[in-house]
Order: C-alpha cells, then sequence, then structure tokens
C-alpha cells in the first residue's frame, strides 16, 4: 500500500510517525507524480496557512501485471474513499489474482 | 403572545438542527469516516426555512438574533459544501490501462519506484497531505 500526497519529505515522515503509519508515503512535492496521473488542482484554499496544490483524492488498484484494476475518485476534498468499498474492491482483485 | 412563543420555538428548532448537523459533520470528519452530504443539506436547509419561519412571527430580539445566526451558518455550510466539490478530471490511466511508472522520495528520504512492486497487488491512494 502506497500514499502520495504533496506533502514535502519531512511532512510525510512526521505524519508517519504521528500515526505510526506502516505502509509507504510518498512525497511528490513538485507535483510531478500527480501531473503523470492528471490529478493536480490548485485553486484549494486550506483553512491554515497559504493556498498549496494538492492531488484530486484518488485510489488506484494495480494488478501485479501493471494494469489499472480499480479507481476510486472523490468528487468533494472533505470526502474520503470510502473503507468498504476499497476492502471490498481490493478483495476482489486479490481472490482474482490466486 | 402565542405568535411570539411559536416564533421562538421554530428558531429554537432551527438552531437545534443547524448546530446538530455541524457538529456530526465535524465530528465524522474527523474520524475520517465519509460524510454522506446530501442529508447534511436537507437539514441545512430545513434549518433555514424554520428560522424563518420563526422570523416572520416576529420573535423579538433575541429570537431574531437567534434566528440570524442559525441562517448564517446554515448557509455558510450549504456555501462551502458545494465550494468543496471538485473538478472530475480524467485520469490520465482508465482501468485496464498500464498504470505509469514513477520514482518519488518516502518518509526516510528513499527513492521509491512503482515497478519496484511488479508481480504484487498496489493499493495507490493520492491524498491531500497531512493537513
Amino acid at each position: 500500500m502506497v500514499a502520495i500526497s504533496a506533502d514535502t519529505v519531512t511532512e510525510a515522515a512526521r505524519m508517519g510517525s504521528k500515526f505510526e503509519l506502516t505502509l509507504t508515503l510518498l512525497s511528490d512535492e513538485s507535483l510531478v507524480v500527480t501531473r503523470l496521473y492528471n490529478l493536480d488542482y490548485k485553486a484549494y484554499a486550506p483553512i491554515r496557512g497559504p493556498k498549496r496544490p494538492m492531488a484530486i483524492p484518488t485510489t488506484f488498484l494495480i494488478g501485479g501485471d501493471g494494469l489499472v484494476k480499480w479507481i476510486d475518485q472523490s468528487q468533494d476534498h472533505s470526502m474520503r474513499s470510502d473503507e468498504e468499498v476499497v476492502l471490498a474492491a481490493v478483495r476482489e482483485a486479490l481472490s482474482a489474482d490466486s | 403572545m402565542l405568535n411570539d412563543v411559536s416564533g421562538i420555538v421554530f428558531i429554537l428548532v432551527a438552531l437545534g438542527i443547524v448546530v446538530g448537523t455541524t457538529a456530526t459533520f465535524w465530528l465524522q470528519t474527523k474520524a475520517l469516516r465519509v460524510p454522506r452530504p446530501v442529508g447534511y443539506l436537507v437539514l441545512m436547509v430545513l434549518g433555514i426555512l424554520l428560522a424563518l419561519m420563526g422570523f416572520v412571527k416576529e420573535p423579538g430580539l433575541p429570537g431574531g438574533l437567534a434566528a440570524s445566526f442559525t441562517i448564517l451558518a446554515a448557509s455558510f455550510f450549504l456555501f462551502a459544501s458545494l465550494r468543496s466539490s471538485l473538478p472530475a478530471k480524467r485520469t490520465s490511466a482508465g482501468v485496464g490501462q498500464p498504470a505509469p511508472d514513477f520514482t518519488a522520495r518516502d518518509g526516510d528520504g528513499q527513492n521509491f519506484t512503482l515497478s519496484s512492486l511488479k508481480g504484487r497487488t498496489v493499493l495507490l491512494k493520492f491524498f491531500r497531505g497531512y493537513w
């Protein structure tokens, strides 16, 4: 499981230790990866601090062959992918593999 | 006098709905659950209507202030909810297409390359960031 955001390496490390995350947290500060997937979104102003670019919250499920199996995209930045929906897709993908 | 009382009741109910909805929404967002926005929006519109009904019954200064607060809070919630929708952008890779390979640095400053996980199922999540 890999999670990527526009956080700097330091911010990613701080978040990883704060929430004791075991997944790989990636820093895409320059938005190279976000633009590669066509998910950059600029005009968002957070509650605190200056405006910063962000990715449209999106979950990709990628199979062992490197092909995208499933995509879940949020229509609202206050919403997240539904845990059960994601888990169901993962279960289906894993059972199809074996 | 009777009119005054029913106006205050309308306003108090409206205030309760708006404050309760906001608190529930905030708590759910804090717990990283997915709020279902349609129900919240309906409740907020209901709150505005009730407060307006209270207003026409001339509730006096405290009632008027409470009604104004209710309408302002609910309007802000509706405005923010409508503003927070994201543009629907097509992802560069659709279902069945290869996921573009990339290299990015992880929290330890180490390089991570997506293709290093080839042969394994990967859940790749783009998220907002720590804030």
